[in-house]
């Protein structure tokens, strides 16, 4: 606990004072914005973007990023909607589903990771094939691929235990697995050492090929159980799903405190991120403004969080805080041995 | 009158040459290092000091010549052999993670992890403490939790020497170690790469500070045109003959007598 609060960043101090404030002023023009249903409506919304930016947070501390996951989230729909609908057995189904999104990550992380292609590219081409191939799969018949799931697999969507949403258990479960694996795990080192410096990364010994495409793997696996709980919520695969998700996935883990410039970044402050747009936008949502003003205040809060980024970056803005906390740089006391 | 070597050579390097087109980077050179010296190598630019350095960390391989450690004939095919063999380099550029603490550092690549293995649950206490140990043992006061980002270029050095420590290297080679860093950090620098000395590692410091090498080498090996021109111990040199080497090359090597009168 001490160490999150010591980690906290400038920015993420402001959001959650301005998330405080958003709350207060909705709540006071609209009462309703508290209630239970209210609340429960925004926890299952955060799952929605939530899972997917847990991924990406990993990717993007690594210095990637994975535009694809929107599409992938659709393809792990389809695919275990579409088993299902042929009679496989609810779990194998699933694994299905998940061994699709396996599949994507590895041909992903493996054209970055060993063929060098920039992964703004490579991810492009997934997003666009993926999403395409789910389109193909319907071929203009209707935009749902599979519906009428068994009762056990429409629990994960629609059920709760203790009047929490099943999404959004599942989706914490993910976010404190997640937050250990980051923090005190191998993994999780390497991942922060290969997006500081991978070359450094490398020089100790790490197999920063493999790492990478262990990432992008798991940034797939997130993105196709976003698409699990989606469709078991609404009881149908739609070939829309996670359409354009990819962008507010991102907008998210970078508001949230992740630099854009690699090796830097949490799990919680990806929860802070995802938690104060999905609140923003439920906010307009509710006191009826335009839905266009939700595209408005994301992106200028992207930008205000790039920015924010860049000048924590600096060079000369570290030396001068440095010098503000009085860190003392050059007494180094040693002492000889006999 | 020669050092004293009571230890076995360490690392022996025989008659090596090394061609790049046309030009004869190392010519038929060989020298050898012993555990628990310091030794610096010194030579101007060009003179061949990088790619010594490369053919000993493996980066390199050298086109005649052998080398030699413990007595046992080593290829060394890519740096991953030399370090498999306990052969590490720190270059100029250190190669640390800025954004994790200097016991993420001091063990990165290697970290011990607590069972069952596969989780790769970092044992965080016990590297903090073997942390504490390994700096204490060279004679810093260095806190194993402070991030490298907040760190001095001399702090940062003893980090990487004390990886080399941890990772019980037996053939250590510093580039440049005070490059670029203040009068009271280079000492402190200094003064630890002194306490690094050990009767299981030959240290190799490559420098072209005068004052430093006078300082903490046992004994001075001298480039000049890919080969060996002078090798004496410090005790028994001067700047001026040095730089007289460096610049000149031996007498020997141009044949000739050294001026009378």
């Amino acid at each position: 606990m001490a160490d999150l609060i010591r980690g906290l960043q400038l920015r993420q101090v402001i959001l959650v004072a301005l998330l405080v404030l958003l709350v207060a002023a909705v709540t006071a023009f609209q009462p309703t914005f508290l209630s239970l249903a209210n609340v429960a409506n925004i926890a299952v919304q955060f799952s929605q973007i939530g899972l997917m930016a847990a991924g990406m947070t990993f990717v993007m501390i690594a210095g990637g990023i994975d535009l694809s996951v929107g599409s992938v989230l659709a393809l792990g729909a389809g695919v275990c909607g579409v088993l299902m609908t042929v009679g496989v057995p609810l779990p194998f189904a699933i694994v299905g589903a998940l061994l699709s999104g396996v599949v994507i990550g590895w041909i992903n992380g493996t054209g970055i990771a060993y063929l060098k292609i920039p992964a703004l590219i490579i991810t492009l081409g997934t997003l666009y094939a993926v999403r395409g191939a789910v389109e193909l799969y319907s071929n203009g018949s209707g935009s749902t691929i599979a519906q009428d799931f068994p009762a056990a697999f429409r629990f994960l969507g629609q059920g709760s235990v203790f009047g929490l949403p099943m999404p959004t258990i599942v989706t914490l479960l993910v976010y404190v697995v997640l937050h250990l694996v980051l923090t005190k795990t191998r993994f999780g080192r390497y991942t922060i050492a290969i997006g500081t410096d991978a070359e450094a990364a490398r020089r100790s010994g790490i197999l920063v090929e493999r790492h990478l495409t262990k990432i992008y793997i798991l940034s797939g696996v997130m993105a196709v159980i976003a698409g699990l709980l989606i469709t078991a919520q609404v009881n149908a695969a739609s070939i829309d799903l996670g359409r354009g998700a990819e962008l507010t996935v991102i907008a998210a883990v970078v508001v949230g405190g992740t630099s854009l410039y690699g090796g830097q970044g949490s799990i919680p402050g990806t929860f802070l991120g995802v938690t104060f747009l999905t609140i923003m936008a439920d906010a307009l949502d509710i006191l009826n403004v335009s839905p266009f003003a939700i595209d408005l205040a994301t992106g200028s809060l992207l930008l205000l969080s790039a920015a924010a980024d860049v000048l924590a970056n600096r060079r000369g803005l570290i030396a001068l805080r440095n010098r503000l906390l009085g860190a003392r740089e050059t007494e180094i006391a040693v002492h000889k041995l006999t | 009158m020669i050092l004293a070597q009571p230890s076995a050579p360490l690392l022996e390097v025989s008659d090596v040459t090394i061609r790049f087109g046309g030009v004869v980077a190392l010519d038929r050179l060989s020298v050898t290092f012993y555990p628990g010296q310091i030794v610096a190598l010194v030579g101007a630019n060009g003179a061949g000091k990088s790619t010594l350095v490369s053919i000993i960390s493996g980066a390199v391989i050298p086109d005649e010549g052998s080398l030699h450690l413990r007595g046992q004939p080593v290829r060394f095919r890519t740096p991953k052999d030399a370090r498999a063999a306990g052969v590490e380099t720190v270059y100029q550029g250190l190669a640390l993670i800025e954004t994790l603490d200097v016991k993420g550092n001091i063990f990165l690549g290697r970290e011990p992890v607590s069972q069952p293995g596969w989780i790769g649950w970092l044992a965080d206490g016990s590297m903090e403490r073997r942390a504490r140990t390994l700096l204490d043992g060279l004679g810093v006061r260095l806190d194993a939790s402070r991030k490298i980002r907040g760190l001095s270029g001399g702090q940062r050095q003893i980090v990487a020497i004390a990886r080399l420590v941890e990772f019980e290297a037996g053939v250590c080679i510093l580039d440049e170690p005070t490059a670029a860093l203040g009068v009271q950090e280079r000492n402190a620098v200094l003064q630890v790469i002194k306490n690094f000395k050990s009767p299981d590692r030959a240290v190799i410091v490559v420098s072209h500070d005068l004052e430093d090498i006078f300082n903490v080498a046992d004994r001075v090996v001298v480039m000049r045109n890919g080969r060996i021109v002078g090798d004496r111990p410090t005790a028994e040199t001067s700047a001026d003959e040095i730089v007289a080497l460096m610049t000149f090359g031996s007498y020997a090597e141009r044949g000739g007598e050294p001026p009378r009168g």
